[in-house]
């Protein structure tokens, strides 16, 4: 298949930056649509605002397999709350106009496949995205979505996990752009234990010479942010925020969090 | 061939499992098949008294099957199901899965179409040791055949 070449974007921009400052990337996870249907524009600039490097936006879907039970909740409640993927591109579109941050879109196929393939990639870029995760689809169905990912010039961020064999990291690593999603564990986000990963990480660093390696699933706490970016180029951090999205609220206390995991890293 | 799926309370409810008749394509759990969905893309509830039926997809087998025109498929409501399940019990002594009791149902429907000479063959595909709590709770003691 002919691959048109991945052009930078505001992604892999902000990712060389990081690297040449020798510092490490926050990426902050959000449910679109939640807790509110319009709660996420407001959300974006202050997670912006208060440090995060990069905002993945997630997409509601009903049978959300890689997610546990906080992304789970949150994302039946933002479909409760009349979200759709035309409404969240509308949201990217207003985002746009604030900030330049980078924006990955992380979703799964059914929704995807409804409001029509191409049309999917093609106006995620218009709206003003940079990078696309898609965890029900491995490496060997990818050429499909690689064509329109590449055509419209959107990061193809796929992930590892601790079941990959270093061969395959390899491969993974090689067909990816933007960054390597590298899964703290063989399980759903938000696991309470993220356990001994350093020999995992350094791992898959060693596999994958092309892209920064970012770790996710299960990192709560500054304390473990900061653990793992020892050894990795940056962290994901997805259940908790939601979590403190639930139960605090106040933009203020969730800015503090995000400055003390900036901090911490 | 004939495939039976759950039509559960009717297929003009919003409760069955009825996926090739009533489904749309799309992607579940990693299968390309038919699908109960809404508009989104979203995923909807199905519902069967039978575990194995409940489930709002179905195999990608049995969406190429349904595509190639090589099986018919009908519905059989939860009620139908439990009346074919204690009918196969009273007559033959097998206490049949409640998704085999789907297929058992569907005699009633298919047997009045066919002469002397046709052999039918049902698939029995599991045991109702499993649907005893199910079985019993319907209070299909004392109901005999007709």
């Amino acid at each position: 298949m002919k691959r048109e070449k991945y052009e930078s974007n505001r992604l892999t921009t902000k990712l060389t930056q990081l690297r040449e400052r020798n510092e490490k990337a926050l990426v902050l996870f959000l449910t679109a649509g939640y807790p509110k249907l319009d709660s996420t524009v407001p959300l974006v600039l202050e997670l912006a605002q208060a440090g995060a490097d990069i905002i993945e936006l997630g997409i509601p879907f009903s049978d959300p397999l890689a997610d546990g039970p906080v992304i789970q909740a949150s994302s039946q409640q933002a479909i409760k709350n009349g979200i759709t993927l035309e409404y969240i591109l509308g949201q990217v579109k207003e985002i746009r106009k604030h900030t330049n941050i980078p924006l990955v879109l992380m979703g799964y196929l059914n929704p995807i496949l409804h409001y029509g393939e191409e049309k999917f990639f093609a106006d995620a870029r218009k709206s003003g995205i940079d990078g696309i995760i898609l965890p029900e689809v491995p490496l060997e169905e990818t050429d499909r979505f690689l064509s329109f990912t590449r055509k419209h010039h959107l990061a193809d961020i796929l992930l590892v996990s601790p079941a990959t064999t270093d061969k395959r990291i390899r491969e993974i690593d090689e067909v990816s752009s933007g960054f390597l999603y590298c899964v703290s564990t063989t399980g759903v986000t938000g696991r309470s234990n993220i356990g001994d990963i350093e020999s995992y990480v350094k791992r898959v660093k060693r596999h994958a010479k092309k892209n920064p390696v970012l770790v996710g699933f299960g990192i709560k706490t500054p304390t473990d942010a900061q653990r793992i970016a020892q050894h990795a180029d940056g962290v994901i951090i997805g259940s908790a925020l939601i979590q403190k999205i639930t139960q605090v609220g106040t933009a203020t206390e969730i800015g503090d969090w995000v400055r003390q995991l900036k901090n911490a890293i | 061939m004939i495939g039976v799926e759950a039509a559960g309370c009717g297929l003009n409810t919003q409760k069955h499992a009825a996926t090739l008749s009533k489904g749309t394509p799309g992607v579940l759990h990693g299968s390309f098949s038919y699908l109960l969905q809404d508009k989104n893309g979203q995923v909807e509830l199905a519902h069967s008294i039978s575990a194995g039926l409940d489930y709002p997809g179905v195999g990608p087998e049995h969406s190429a099957l349904k595509d190639l025109g090589r099986v018919k498929y009908v519905s059989i409501t939860d009620t139908q199901a439990l009346e074919a399940a204690s009918m196969v019990a009273q007559l033959e002594g097998i206490i049949p899965a409640l998704e085999s009791a789907h297929a058992f149902a569907h005699l009633d429907k298919l047997m009045p179409t066919t002469s002397k000479k046709d052999i039918v063959v049902v698939n029995l595909s599991g045991r109702g040791d499993k649907d005893m709590m199910t079985y019993a709770s319907q209070n299909l003691e004392g109901k005999s055949v007709k």
